[in-house]
């Protein structure tokens, strides 16, 4: 077994470990700093996909912001009104662990078939780039192709994503904002 | 990764990672292996500035952080875009097919980072971001002896029973 392979399956087990820990646990706060070991294994996974740019947002966008953000929202919260929310999980009937096992189920279901459908016949795309040689080599940088693209194929789709954010950030504070009272 | 030379610049990563961990895990594991352990109810306690402990750590934050960490959320997210950017942004040898390049790039930057600090403004203008202040009560009392009469009590000279003044 090569050094790779360890460390791939290192990650794997680390991810599914942890994602696994998370759901089930009872305290919130401790699941929710699982999430960190599930995010940085995902974002390990994705390096090894040959995905580098999106290995790098998972760590910057997921792990700085969005489980800040998350943390932020859980010590934000009062602690009866989620003991409350907890109450509710419980019992074997419970609706969210119907809806929780039929999404499971189904992405469950759509990955078995992916991986045994494609596995022999691959898209046409996919077998004439690798017989041309159109491949991703691990010492390729793939920033380099993206910050290429964006500045001139899809340079007005990059201008665009900035008035997203833009809507997005107005949206935002304009939600969270308190009421001025009457 | 038997060669060194073969490993890539996220082999390097894990690598520091790796060696990291070990170290703080090392410093760790010797630290306990040096220090006497004698624990006592006082030791194991939460440390609070030397008051006692009391109730739960959580407490319910304030309202204004959520606002923040959003705005700060956007950002990150700018940030993300701006990464690929600035590994092809002034290369030599794009810069050489076409002079014209650099400017260009910067321009467009600056117009992508100029649209979201129009956000910035608005949340600025809206104060969003003014934290609360406090506003320290000045005690008052509503008597109506003149400050003038407090003066005189001042300047007065009061003998106590040593014979010292006061």
């Amino acid at each position: 077994m090569t050094a790779e392979l360890l460390i791939f399956y290192v990650l794997a087990a680390s991810a599914l470990v942890s994602a696994l820990l998370v759901v089930s646990m009872k305290n919130l706060a401790r699941a929710l700093f699982l999430l960190f070991v599930t995010l940085f294994s995902v974002a390990g996974l994705f390096i090894f996909c040959l995905a580098d740019f999106i290995a790098l947002t998972q760590i910057m966008v997921y792990v700085g912001g969005v489980l800040v953000l998350m943390l932020f929202a859980f010590m934000l919260s009062n602690k009866e009104l989620l003991n409350d929310l907890q109450k509710g999980l419980t019992g074997f009937f419970a609706l969210p662990r119907w809806q929780a096992l039929i999404i499971t189920a189904g992405m469950g279901f759509i990955l078995i078939h992916m991986a045994i459908n494609m596995g022999s016949n691959l898209p046409k795309w996919v077998t004439e780039a690798a017989r041309e040689g159109k491949i991703f080599t691990p010492t390729d940088h793939t920033e380099k192709h993206i910050g290429l693209q964006l500045m001139t194929r899809y340079l007005l789709p990059f201008e665009l994503i900035s008035l997203v954010l833009l809507m997005a950030l107005m949206g935002a504070a304009h939600l969270t904002r308190k009421e001025p009272k009457p | 990764m038997d060669d060194v030379a073969q490993t890539t610049e996220f082999g390097k990563v894990l690598l520091i990672g790796i060696c990291g961990t070990l170290l703080v895990l090392f410093t760790l594991w010797l630290g306990k292996l040096i220090a006497p352990a004698k624990p006592s109810k006082e030791k194991l306690s939460t440390y609070e500035c030397g008051e006692e402990p009391q109730g739960t750590a959580w407490i319910q934050f304030n309202a204004r952080f959520y606002l923040i960490a959003l705005v700060f959320l956007l950002f990150d997210v700018e940030m993300v875009f701006i990464f690929p950017w600035a590994t092809v942004f002034g290369q030599p040898s794009l810069l050489a097919m076409d002079n014209r390049w650099g400017v260009f790039t910067l321009l467009e930057m600056f117009t992508f980072i100029g649209i979201l600090l129009i956000g910035l403004v608005y949340v600025w203008k809206n104060g969003d971001l003014e934290w609360i202040k406090p506003k320290p009560q000045k005690p008052t009392v509503s008597v109506n002896i003149p400050a003038s009469a407090y003066d005189k009590l001042n300047k007065e000279v009061h003998i106590v029973k040593s014979g010292g003044v006061l």
